[in-house]
């Protein structure tokens, strides 16, 4: 188990005018190795959530267990754990371009392993490695560039790069595919789904697309007004589109095809993965399933 | 982390103290401010400050306000006003009210004398009218600020300082760079704050290390941010532009209107009102 949350609410400034309960009572497990999807509208607490996962926020209620260590509200965390807790679980923000900050490549993603007390040798290695992980060029040209000078979609790979130099045990992502052009999309997926089944990475993403939930998600969560409102596979969640609307939501497009062909009496199975090319061959499969008589008609010929 | 600063004191409402003018409110902190100056020419009148007191507290109560929240945010005040209270009590000249002391201290065989503390009449009247006038004020800034949204109060600054601008001075560039600033303080708050927390994801800890290390690691948070405060401040006069600004020839307002009777029938009762208390009691 990688992350267990229980009972979890947050409250942000208490005791002001301010005070805003952003999370009520959200119970959840991620297992370990799955790629689960939190996803709500702006302001129904996923950030927040995740926030739990690497301790930059405390329970107000509850407790969190992430990878053996706990958080739980009213204990302050002993500053041990949450270093360790940190080089577990990393968190990349929305927009992670807008944080680099060192003048080169090398120095951006070599902050964490630094952060971390490693000997330069091995800082190297974690740097090539991470560059090697986001499909950058690990050469000198690349190490001792400005990431100000490099394209949006590259700034948004050494972001990446700098915190999968941590080598965390959990990655948490914000968003990761906001702004970026229909290729880079799905390069990023690409790379994400090779992390994962490599280095065996747990992944949380958070997000509203839920096109990238179909992509990569093997468990959806889906936040509003800060309550957890539905859980489970892709197919479970998608497949109950009135509460999804009811989240403000809306279920990706092939996961409402396949929903609407159930409906209309079609055995489809769940497809390996919620890509156009996938989907219509399962619908097409299930389609010569149901008609034998159709196909032998067509052999006669 | 950043979430004790004391800024955005705004409370939304739609109480009557809500919808006064923000010029209006400012007028009135204006007039109490000449009024307590005025009633501290005359010893140990407390008529004015009570009656300012009651006033100030009936706003708040009337704007829904926490007075346990506007407690909190005193406190701090009052509590300094205690520590210095003491020193402009012993160290007012004037006619003597009590003489304590002197009291003598024994420290190594020696008698040291300590005192005598003379605390005269102007002492007494003086330090108690200033700290009166101070929470008073504080009281009355804070029903300001919790009950007025920045880019009102902004709009209501300028709104009076218009007068200015026959003396030559920009007084609506002014304004627009100081809402244009109030706009985006809470939106570069906001950014640092992810700044911050992106670097501890990384391992940075910002609470422990020397001096220098802290400097060093308030430089990372720099770079980005001054970047961030460029790009935007770029597409801002981008969008200024596009929207025409400059172009006709002057800009109207979003939140200072016209003058309401409420606001008029407040501006003529609250002076009258204390004033009457100021020069009958």
């Amino acid at each position: 188990m990688s992350i267990q949350v229980e009972r979890l609410s947050h409250v942000y400034a208490p005791g002001t005018p301010q005070e805003r309960m952003a999370l009520r009572n959200v119970s959840l497990r991620i297992e370990d190795g799955a790629c689960a999807a939190i996803v709500g509208v702006t302001g129904s607490g996923k950030s927040t959530l995740v926030q739990h996962f690497n301790g930059l926020l405390r329970p107000s209620t509850g407790h969190v267990l992430v990878e053996g260590i706990a958080l739980a509200a009213g204990r302050k965390p002993r500053k041990a754990e949450l270093v360790e807790l940190r080089r577990r679980v990393s968190l990349l923000f929305q927009f992670p371009e807008a944080q680099l900050f060192a003048p080169t490549v090398y120095d951006d993603i070599a902050f964490g392993p630094r952060q971390l007390g490693l000997n330069e040798t091995a800082i190297r290695e974690r740097v090539l490695w991470a560059l090697e992980a986001v499909a950058l060029p690990a050469d000198q040209e690349m190490l001792t560039r400005s990431p100000f000078a490099l394209s949006g979609g590259q700034k948004r790979r050494v972001a990446l790069a700098g915190v999968l130099a941590m080598r965390p045990r959990v990655l948490v992502l914000d968003e990761p595919s906001a702004g970026l052009d229909a290729e880079a999309r799905d390069e990023l997926y690409a790379r994400l789904a090779a992390l994962r089944a490599r280095e065996r990475l747990t992944i949380v993403l958070v997000t509203h697309d839920m096109g990238e939930v179909a992509r990569l998600a093997t468990d959806v969560f889906v936040l509003a007004e800060g309550e957890l409102r539905l859980a489970g596979s892709p197919r479970a969640v998608f497949g109950q589109a009135p509460q999804i609307a009811e989240a403000g939501l809306v279920p990706p497009p092939l996961a409402e095809t396949l929903t609407r062909a159930r409906a209309a009496g079609l055995a489809v199975g769940e497809p390996a993965a919620y890509a156009p090319d996938v989907v219509a061959s399962a619908l097409a499969a299930a389609m010569r399933q149901r008609r034998p008589r159709a196909k032998g008609h067509g052999d006669a010929e | 982390m950043l979430n004790n600063l004391p800024i955005g004191v705004y409370v939304p409402g739609c109480t009557v103290v809500h919808q006064l003018r923000a010029r209006t409110k400012l007028l009135l902190l204006v007039w109490l401010t000449c009024l307590f100056f005025a009633a501290n020419r005359h010893y140990f009148h407390y008529a004015t400050y009570a009656a300012a007191f009651a006033l100030l507290l009936a706003t708040l109560l009337l704007a829904r306000v926490d007075v346990g929240y506007v407690w909190r945010r005193m406190r701090f005040l009052a509590i300094l006003l205690l520590i210095g209270a003491p020193f402009s009590l012993a160290w007012t000249p004037g006619e003597t009210w009590q003489t304590f002391g002197p009291a003598y201290v024994t420290i190594q065989g020696y008698s040291v004398p300590i005192g005598p503390l003379v605390i005269t009449y102007d002492g007494l009247w003086f330090t108690s009218s200033f700290t009166a006038i101070f929470l008073l004020l504080f009281l009355g800034s804070m029903a300001l600020t919790l009950t007025t949204t920045p880019v009102a109060l902004a709009e209501g600054v300028m709104l009076l300082l218009k007068p200015l601008r026959r003396l030559g001075l920009p007084v609506e560039e002014f304004g627009l760079m100081t809402l244009v600033a109030l706009r985006f303080f809470p939106v570069l708050v906001q950014e640092t704050e992810q700044l911050i927390k992106a670097q501890m994801s990384r391992g940075a800890d910002f609470t422990t290390g020397s001096l220098a290390q802290r400097a060093r690691r308030l430089g990372t948070l720099l770079v980005p941010l001054v970047q961030g405060a460029l790009r935007r401040a770029e597409g801002l006069s981008a969008a200024l532009e596009a929207r025409g600004y400059g172009v006709t020839h002057e800009a109207t307002l979003l939140h200072e209107g016209h003058l309401r009777p409420l606001d008029w029938l407040v501006l003529l009762a609250v002076p009258a009102l204390t004033a009457l208390i100021y020069l009958t009691l």
